[in-house]
């Protein structure tokens, strides 16, 4: 837990140094009063302290007792984030519904352990309500790629 | 009188089929939102906005609200039945629900804790069509600096009440406020932190929300696995109906957690959860017999329930009336009246009377049918929960996806979700408050608007914040909000815990 909390402080504080050092090349301050670089500049400065405020205390304060995630854990969440990563990479080429159903398959089998008839069910009724939810009663232009064509 | 002619355009404009079919649908998915573990009000109305960009705001806005009323119904109904709150506000529920549980007295605490949400709903609903058009009179006279000071206090207050740890929370106040700065400014037109075209209008609120409710919460959910296991739910269905004599037991109690509830829910800062502690705790220090709470006092599970329920109403009366919520619930409301093209704030009531009049009218028709399907489709709901929580991972999932595609037609939005749901994974693990920080994402813009005006008013000087006398009231709010737990904190040295509250 405890290097969970600096990385995730370490992160806030980096983006806030990021932001102090963009703002600079802003305009600070313009002769109608201040200008686009002027709350940036001092939101990141105070987030700056508050994040090195929260380093300083993990270190302090933050007992290294219980674990942040385990290994299974994080397995299990690279897994589907890199599988959610390829069907949205895909998703306008092979279809919205086409990429989420094949996701929505796989998740159910192999993450929440359906049977392999059960995950298709899932996937493919998922596929069918939102086609006709999204598509067909709102009218969002879902990319149809291989399943039918939006225009 | 004028209220009453506002509240019935807005029953009249409820009362289409259309309508009615939205706000009973936003009412069940309410409050199965609720229910599930992990989804609160704000990731309720955080998914399901999307869905209502193709409807008129009055129908989106009534459906919206209608989730975020059935969530406070929703979270006792684990609460109860197996000791899991399914939100933030119903955890006090569980501290007396389940006692009852065990003691076979289930279905009447289900069906009290019912009918004193109806209660407090009604209750907060009222001063919410009396007050908010009252506090929009008294405030349209509010200038920049009055509505810089307004969002300040509302940003300190929500950081100095969310989550224990005031650094964390300032973390993601001033986190949610970086994060806004990304795009075109608004006074000056100067593009800021732009590295891709899609950013020049800023980042996508709604990615955001979905990003930091919706994956956020299903990579939690993924991680650990864990699902609820209902065993065999004893409930009675004729139970579910209390007796005349069971209710009146609890007016009381339900009457002081309405007024509690209402009156926290329009304070800054304070939600529902704040809520139900304050109306619980007091119930049990006015009790002739305190002993009774936690053991299954049924005063115990009233007063919360009324009080979460009041809080909404509440809430909405600072969110309609200055447009400034004070939770993270009505700061994705907020979002979506900006979505919607309008404007929060005391002029709202003159320039879109029919949306606010039937956002009022729909809580009270969603409260009504919240109602009866809490006590007549508990058996329904139980199943519902039983079986969604086994897909409930891909079928968030596509949601969010469907919805952040949809917020500009193209992958961007659904990569910037997938950003904010890493970094709302972190959020809840490491216990960073979201409230703070949605509230920071929204309000930001609107803030540094006001600020820029204001120094232009005074030629660049600071003092306007300080001469005149509401922003110097409403600056020192924010001040003494932020040094009370400072001070607190100081006190007990490093008492960094992790207790988990959402908004």
């Amino acid at each position: 837990m405890k290097r969970a909390e600096q990385i995730f402080a370490i992160f806030l504080a980096t983006l806030s140094a990021y932001i102090i050092y963009g703002s600079l090349q802003m305009p600070y301050f313009t002769e109608f009063g201040p200008g686009p670089g002027f709350l940036p500049m001092w939101s990141a400065i105070i987030l700056l302290a508050v994040s090195l405020g929260l380093i300083v205390k993990s270190f302090k304060f933050t007992q290294a007792t219980k674990e942040f995630i385990t290994s299974e854990g994080l397995k299990r969440i690279l897994s589907y984030f890199v599988l959610l990563m390829i069907a949205v990479l895909v998703l306008e080429r092979a279809g919205l519904l086409l990429a989420m159903a094949v996701f929505c398959g796989i998740v159910s089998k192999y993450l929440d352990g359906h049977k392999w008839r059960s995950a298709a069910g899932v996937a493919v009724a998922a596929t069918v309500i939102s086609y006709f939810i999204f598509q067909w009663w709102l009218n969002i232009p879902l990319p149809g790629g291989l399943l039918y064509s939006t225009y | 009188m004028d209220i009453w002619q506002n509240l019935l355009m807005g029953f009249d404009i409820i009362f289409s089929w259309q309508n009615l079919l939205l706000i009973t649908g936003g009412s069940i998915i309410g409050t199965l939102v609720g229910a599930l573990p992990g989804l609160g009000p704000s990731a309720g109305i955080a998914l399901l906005l999307p869905l209502t960009f193709g409807m008129s705001p009055t129908s989106a806005l009534a459906l919206l609200t209608s989730i975020y009323l059935g969530t406070m119904f929703g979270g006792r109904i684990t609460a109860i039945l197996i000791n899991v709150p399914g939100d933030a506000p119903a955890i006090m529920t569980a501290t007396d629900g389940y006692p009852l549980m065990l003691q076979g007295k289930g279905g009447v605490a289900m069906g009290i804790s019912a009918i004193a949400s109806f209660l407090g709903g009604i209750v907060a609903m009222i001063v919410l069509a009396i007050g908010a058009p009252t506090v929009a009179r008294w405030t349209i006279h509010f200038g920049p600096a009055e509505y810089f000071a307004l969002m300040v206090m509302g940003l300190a207050t929500i950081s100095s009440m969310a989550g224990k740890s005031l650094l964390k929370a300032l973390a993601m106040t001033f986190l949610g406020v970086v994060v806004a700065m990304v795009g075109s400014d608004a006074v000056s037109g100067f593009v800021r932190f732009a590295p891709f075209p899609e950013l020049i209008e800023g980042v996508d609120f709604v990615a955001i929300i979905i990003g930091v409710y919706g994956l956020g919460e299903v990579l939690i959910n993924i991680e650990t696995a864990v699902r609820l296991d209902f065993g065999k739910v004893t409930l009675r269905f004729k139970e579910l109906f209390p007796t005349w004599s069971d209710i009146r037991k609890v007016l009381p109690a339900t009457g002081r957690g309405s007024i509690i509830g209402t009156l926290v829910g329009i304070l800054p800062g304070a939600g529902g959860t704040v809520a139900t502690f304050i109306a619980y705790s007091s119930e049990k220090n006015m009790s002739k017999d305190p002993d009774k709470f936690g053991k299954g006092a049924i005063e115990g599970v009233a007063a919360p329930e009324s009080a979460n329920n009041a809080s909404v109403g509440g809430a909405l009366v600072p969110l309609l009336a200055l447009g400034v919520p004070g939770s993270g619930g009505t700061a994705v409301l907020l979002g979506a009246l900006i979505v919607f093209g309008l404007r929060p704030g005391p002029l709202i009531f003159t320039e879109a009377p029919d949306v606010v009049w039937t956002i009022i009218a729909s809580l009270f028709v969603a409260n009504f049918m919240l109602l009866i399907a809490n006590i007549v489709l508990i058996p329904f709901f139980v199943n519902a929960i039983r079986v969604s929580q086994n897909y409930l991972s891909p079928l968030v999932t596509l949601i969010c996806v469907v919805g952040a595609f949809s917020l500009n037609y193209g992958t961007f939005d659904i990569w910037v979700a997938l950003l904010f749901g890493v970094i709302g994974y972190f959020m809840k693990k490491l216990s960073y408050p979201g409230g703070p920080f949605i509230l920071a994402v929204v309000l930001a813009p609107l803030a540094e608007s006001s600020l820029r005006q204001s120094l232009i008013l005074s030629d660049g000087s600071f003092s306007i914040f300080f001469t005149r006398p509401i922003a110097l009231a409403l600056m020192l709010i924010a001040l003494v909000s932020l040094v009370i737990p400072f001070v607190q904190g100081m006190r007990k040295t490093g008492g960094d815990s992790s207790r988990k509250v959402s908004s």
